[in-house]
């Protein structure tokens, strides 16, 4: 029975994978084969002067690759014994590394191929918990290097011991300064060739959803716990934890503007839609060897396997931008992003303790241009009026000059203590002409209901091209903290209605029947564990009983349970749920569909939810899921009714 | 029932990070003593406690023996040790004048240079005492191990049988003490005298290592002299195979049978309030009779409290002692009036609470309480009780401690050459977060905290076992020793004390300039340690030995001028006769060669301290275990 169950499940999941993300005609993904013996948890990616492809593990391991663009790489190792190294960089000859500790520079004196010095560059004390991972480091122009330090987690982020959530400057020599604060979960950040420093951040207390802010010295960027070093004599952030209330009431950007030490991101990536935890980042400076974007960044997102695009702007000053979808369909959760010498670009990753929609372990992967341009909006442009889009091909003039063509939705998320945030204050606006160039390459978007501070979602979802294809992603998502002149000047509309949603009451029965005048007949209890996992893979039932379920949330992320009827209308629902959209969070991430019996809410970390509901009478292997995105491929459970 | 009531908490390996002391805050005070049911002692100013004193024994304050004499160890003045210098083939046993059926024995033990004698529980089964110092595989004949039976009707080959070696090499070198722990079951008889069940060594421990568990013994072991077996039988210290020293012998017999539950009853209340919520606002969700007490009566989850109810029923009247534990779960445990325990669940199941409690003989009611309101995925929870005569054992059914299944181990080994692996690993119970771990080919393996600039710990056998540091998330990111780990110091091990009075720095607060520098890996991958404190620079070498635990220190230091280098410290420190230092009740043994070194009494311990010269100099010396 056991055995039997497994392989109808493993068969679901290939069925699952088989699809491919449209992209991979004009984006290959191709493997960098890994030996069996090696664990290449990858923390870090660096190439070296010799043009071998460092690789730095949480094993702690350092391999050097040669020959990493082959199908039969060489790979040698150069060092190990490190704690957990998850950053890599090669400058002056020598790899330097961040472990949990301390960066270290590495060396191989002897020139054997290993390294034999191990030099400590700086040390920071840890306090023992598991998640005080360490970050980096990245080089500024004039050679001094940038590490971020994770918040430790103890049911909610902390600052167990000094400097964690915060970005340090530290110089070849060691001197340590402390830059930034308000940072939660920082793995991916950079320097770009202006010497401005951004970093990503994952959904989480006080962090609505993924997002990318731009970190000067003095900024403090959301979560309060690293605050607690903010009086410090070297610190530059003069704020006190205290100050910040748990319930400000308001968006992270209106809290900016009452508390200036307090910096808004410059892009949202709207949680579940744009990933789930992003990593790290990697602007196209190839000249135009990775295909139409240079210039533009790219996101990696370890949850969900897939790199994110970013066409970033700087208006007086303030960084901004949209965000769109690029390609999808890693094998493992991706933490790390780097260039090869080829302009491909080589994409480390692991999912160990955090697992990703690619069902790898681990792996290492390039991602090639085939050459070929995909259709896409290549820019989009903040006006005080509307939105300048660019594409990578000539639209047609019918529909690229349709305002019908388009569609405009402004939200927000809510800054405060409690893990993530629901959208909220979602209004449509309007976009009411459109100018589109002679060369169909441009259109000018004039909107009516932009708002600063808000995300703007722009779908143009009517647009073709001029041999009539649509685009491989047809939405934006535009953070808008300024615009050019700095004077908005987009007409408000009229508030729009609130849809109520209908979540089906009769699929969510949390009230026990009047009717059960015995009480339920069986009274099933159903948890979490770490690893988007329920704790009780198979639950039993007769068929047609009275059942009191119970499911308890007692892990640290989101979760839901959804009961769906026998067969594949597990993996149906679990598509239907990922095409939700901006709709998905109010909706729990439940679709409507027939398929679905009953089901919860999502529900917090250490919450629960009881359904009531009388078994179906028909015997049969239903299934029970977590519909969250990003979690119904593993996250599931048979319910056997008898 | 309230005589002589005492409350302690032990709060023990709390790897919960949260709990974790921030390395930057000032240091805990000591913790308290951990509350135990006293031991009966063996009286060694005399030969009282034994049926006789043969001549081939004698009382002594102290032993020592040259580890590189063979078979020679001589007596120290004064009492308290018992030491025998027969050579082997002569020499009278050791009876005690006690008997014992079930018995709790803890002992010290000092062997000669290849020297052999053995503990023979009820004069009947023997654990084997050997100097089996270098050993790598050892055989039931080695220390620690359970002698082999002999037969000597049966084929020359099948003579010795159902011999079982340690489950690791655990002795330590010739010349130091010792510590072995016995649990064993006595053999039982019906009333016709028929036996009815094996003699069993329940578990024996050598220097902190568990090298049996659960050994069945058919009869009694070669050359016992006691053939027949019996309920009882005195403890016997082999005379007659060389010169042995034994002290510190001290047992618990466990005569009466265990303390048991009984009119149990169980409420059960859904609830995810953190704090222990007033149960009479909530729902009562059942109140059921019960015929045991477990974690799982709620299921595998989180939501919950129970509210166990019952009386215990006492065979005897006396000192009893609770032990309990449990995965994030609050517990609070009242028995008649007085609560032994009330604990919020921010603990898990390394954390031990203990209480010991006056009971009459009869039954007294008691009320225990499980609140588990999170984390769902940390079950189990366990209560034990040991009383006057009576064996610690559980309350609580097996099933209840289990916390889920064990992950396969991750294990990394010793290579041919040094292998070093960078983990947190606990010392005297606290997480060290910057610990090198250092493997040799030579099978001697140390730890170096290179935060503080310091020798953690050294052991033999197997390198490191990962699997808390590379199994998921690696929550509690500890490298464990696979070996019997020696714990240095810990302390920084170079400091400019301001005189000969000030106290030696245990933190991180010494107030110095102490900056980590670098590691550097030799052509077979051993490191030197470079740091520098103030404006000296030091660099740390190990060198293993091959064929016995030895592990030879060499500190290079640029500039010694009003430095001291700290050597061990602990309860006591002792000047052997050769001038080497046996380190906290002989752990391990510093030998400075000529050098001299200072002994001095310090913050409520010896400390052993070496000043510096000025000017640059090399300092070598050994660590032997």
């Amino acid at each position: 029975m056991r055995a039997f169950l497994t392989l109808v499940f493993c068969n679901l999941l290939g069925s699952l994978f088989a699809q491919q993300d449209p992209m991979s005609a004009y984006y290959k993904i191709v493997d960098v084969p890994i030996p069996d013996e090696v664990v290449l948890e990858v923390g870090g990616l660096a190439l070296n002067d010799q043009g071998q492809l460092g690789v730095s593990t949480r094993r702690g391991e350092v391999w050097l690759i040669d020959r990493p663009y082959s199908k039969n790489p060489d790979y040698s190792l150069f060092a190990k014994g490190l704690h957990e190294p998850l950053g890599l960089a090669f400058r002056d000859n020598g790899f330097y590394a961040t472990q949990r500790g301390e960066l270290t520079r590495l060396e191989d004196r002897d020139g054997n191929g290993k390294a034999d010095v191990f030099r400590t560059v700086y040390s920071w004390p840890l306090s023992g918990n598991y998640h005080d991972y360490s970050y980096g480091p990245k080089f500024l122009p004039d050679g001094d290097m940038l590490v971020t330090l994770n918040l430790s987690w103890i049911g909610h982020g902390a600052s167990l011991s000094k400097w964690r959530g915060w970005l340090l400057k530290i110089t070849p020599e060691g001197d340590m300064e402390p830059l930034a604060t308000g940072l939660r979960s920082p793995a991916g950040f950079m320097v770009n060739e202006k010497g401005d420093i951004f970093y990503t951040e994952n959904q989480g207390d006080w962090v609505g959803s993924g997002r990318m802010t731009h970190l000067e010295k003095g900024d403090f960027a959301g979560n309060p716990a690293g605050l607690r070093w903010a009086a410090e004599p070297n610190s530059p952030v003069k704020l006190a934890a205290e100050s910040i209330p748990d319930y400000p009431g308001m968006s992270l950007f209106e809290y900016a503007k009452k508390v200036p030490a307090v910096k808004a991101p410059a892009v949202w990536f709207p949680h579940t839609i744009l990933g789930i935890s992003t990593s790290d980042i990697l602007v196209d400076n190839t000249g135009g060897q990775f295909g139409p974007f240079e210039g533009q960044w790219f996101v990696g997102d370890q949850g969900h396997s897939k790199i994110m695009r970013v066409y970033m702007e700087e208006i007086d000053g303030v960084y901004q931008g949209a965000a769109f979808g690029f390609i999808d369909g890693f094998a493992s959760g991706i933490l790390r992003m780097i260039w090869g010498s080829d302009n491909s670009m080589f994409v480390g990753m692991t999912s160990r303790g955090w697992p990703a929609t690619g069902k790898a372990p681990y792996g290492l992967q390039r991602l090639v241009w085939s050459g070929k341009t995909p259709f896409e909006i290549k820019t989009m442009q903040a006006q005080p009026d509307g939105f300048l889009l660019t594409f990578t091909e000539p639209v047609s003039k019918s529909t690229g000059s349709d305002p019908a063509s388009y569609a405009i939705t402004t939200f927000n998320y809510e800054y405060h203590k409690t893990y993530g945030s629901p959208i909220v204050d979602q209004q449509d606006g309007e976009v009411y002409q459109v100018e589109l160039s002679e060369d169909g390459l441009s259109a000018r978007l004039f909107v009516k209901g932009m708002r600063l501070g808000f995300i703007h979602q722009v779908a143009a979802e009517g647009v073709r091209s001029r041999a009539g294809k649509p685009l491989l992603h047809n939405t934006g998502y535009y953070t808008l903290n300024t615009v050019p002149g700095g004077q908005l000047k987009s007409a408000a509309v009229g508030s729009a209605e609130d849809e109520a949603a209908d979540a089906g009451p009769t699929k969510r029965p949390n009230t026990m029947p009047t009717s059960w005048a015995d009480g339920p007949e069986v009274e099933l209890n159903l948890g979490t564990k770490p690893g988007l996992k329920y704790d009780e893979t198979v639950l039993m039932v007769d068929a047609g009983a009275k059942v009191k379920l119970t499911f308890s949330n007692s892990d640290d992320m989101l979760h839901n349970l959804v009961i769906v009827k026998p067969g594949d209308a597990v993996d149906k629902v679990a598509e239907l749920s990922m095409q939700l959209g901006l709709k998905g969070e109010e909706m729990n991430y439940v679709p409507e569909s027939d398929l679905i019996l009953y089901h919860t809410g999502i529900l917090q970390p250490e919450t629960s939810e009881t359904l009531y509901f009388t078994a179906p009478k028909e015997p049969g292997y239903y299934m029970y899921v977590c519909t969250f995105p990003g979690h119904a491929q593993v996250m599931r459970g048979t319910l056997m009714v008898e | 029932m309230n005589v002589n009531y005492r409350l302690a908490w032990l709060l023990a390996l709390l790897w919960l990070s949260a709990c974790t002391p921030d390395p930057e805050l000032p240091p805990e005070t000591e913790p308290e003593p951990e509350p135990a049911l006293p031991f009966t002692t063996v009286d060694l100013s005399d030969f009282s406690g034994f049926q006789s004193g043969p001549e081939n024994w004698a009382i002594a304050g102290g032993a020592y023996a040259d580890r590189s004499k063979a078979l020679t160890m001589e007596p120290l003045e004064g009492t308290g040790v018992v030491v025998n210098t027969a050579p082997p083939g002569s020499g009278a046993h050791l009876f005690t004048a006690f008997e014992h059926g079930d018995i709790e024995l803890e002992l010290e033990v000092m062997t000669a240079k290849n020297s052999n004698s053995g503990i023979y529980l009820q004069g009947r089964y023997e654990v084997q005492v050997f100097d089996s110092w270098g050993v790598e595989t050892p055989q039931h004949s080695d220390m620690g191990g359970i002698y082999q039976r002999w037969d000597d009707d049966a084929p020359k080959d099948k003579r010795g049988y159902e011999g079982h070696p340690p489950a690791m090499n655990a002795a330590k070198a010739p010349g130091l003490w010792q510590q072995v722990r016995i649990l064993f079951h006595a053999p039982r008889f019906d009333d016709n005298g028929q036996k009815v069940q094996n003699a069993r060594f329940k578990e024996v421990w050598l220097n902190g290592i568990k090298v049996h568990e659960n050994e069945e013994l058919t009869g009694p072991t070669r050359a016992a002299p006691f053939t027949a077996e019996a309920p009882t039988g005195p403890i016997m210290l082999q005379g007659d195979h060389g010169s042995v020293a034994y002290r510190n012998i001290r047992y618990k017999r466990y005569d009466h049978p265990p303390v048991e539950t009984r009119n149990l009853t169980v409420a059960q209340y859904e609830t995810l309030q953190e704090e222990l919520p007033d149960w009479d606002t909530l729902e009562l969700q059942s109140n059921i009779p019960v015929d045991s007490i477990s974690f799982y009566q709620a299921g595998n989850r989180a939501g919950f409290s129970l509210i166990y109810e019952g009386v215990l029923a006492v065979p005897t009247t006396g000192d009893y002692l609770f032990t309990a534990y449990a995965n994030h779960t609050a517990i609070r445990f009242i028995v008649g009036q007085d609560t032994l325990f009330d604990r919020d669940n921010s603990y898990s199941m390394g954390a031990k609470a203990k209480a010991i409690t006056g009971l009459s003989a009869g039954t007294v009611p008691f009320q225990l309480v499980l609140h588990k309101p999170g984390l769902g995925w940390r079950r189990g929870f366990g209560l034990e009780v040991e009383g006057p005569g009576i064996e610690r054992h559980a309350l609580t059914t097996p099933a209840s401690v289990k916390q889920g299944p064990k992950p396969e181990p991750i294990i990394i080994a010793a290579e041919t050459e040094a292998t070093l692996q960078r983990c947190f690993m606990l010392h005297e119970g606290k997480k060290r977060t910057h610990t090198v771990a250092v493997a040799t080919p030579q099978g001697i393996h140390y730890a170096y905290d290179v935060e503080r600039g310091t020798l953690l710990k050294a052991w033999s056998g197997g390198f490191l076992d990962a699997t808390d540091m590379w199994h998921e998330r690696g929550e509690a990111q500890l490298g464990q020793p696979l070996g019997m780990a020696i714990a240095f110091h810990g302390d920084p091990e170079l400091y400019a004390l301001k005189d000969e009075k000030a106290v030696w720095p245990d933190t991180l607060t010494s107030g110095q300039t102490y900056r980590q520098k670098s590691y550097e890996l030799d052509a077979e991958g051993h490191p030197t340690f470079l740091y520098q404190v103030e404006g000296t620079s030091v660099n740390v070498q190990h060198r293993p030995a091959a064929g016995e635990r030895r592990l030879t220190r060499i500190l290079t230091i640029t500039n010694g001028d009003g430095f001291w280098l700290k050597l061990g410290d602990g309860k006591t420190i002792e000047e052997l006769p050769d001038g080497t230092y046996a380190v906290n009740n002989h752990q391990y043994l510093v030998d400075l060669g000529e050098k001299g070194a200072k002994l001095r009494q310090s913050n409520g311990q010896m400390e052993l301290l070496l000043a510096l010269s000025s000017g640059a100099q090399t300092i070598e010396y050994d660590i032997i275990w």
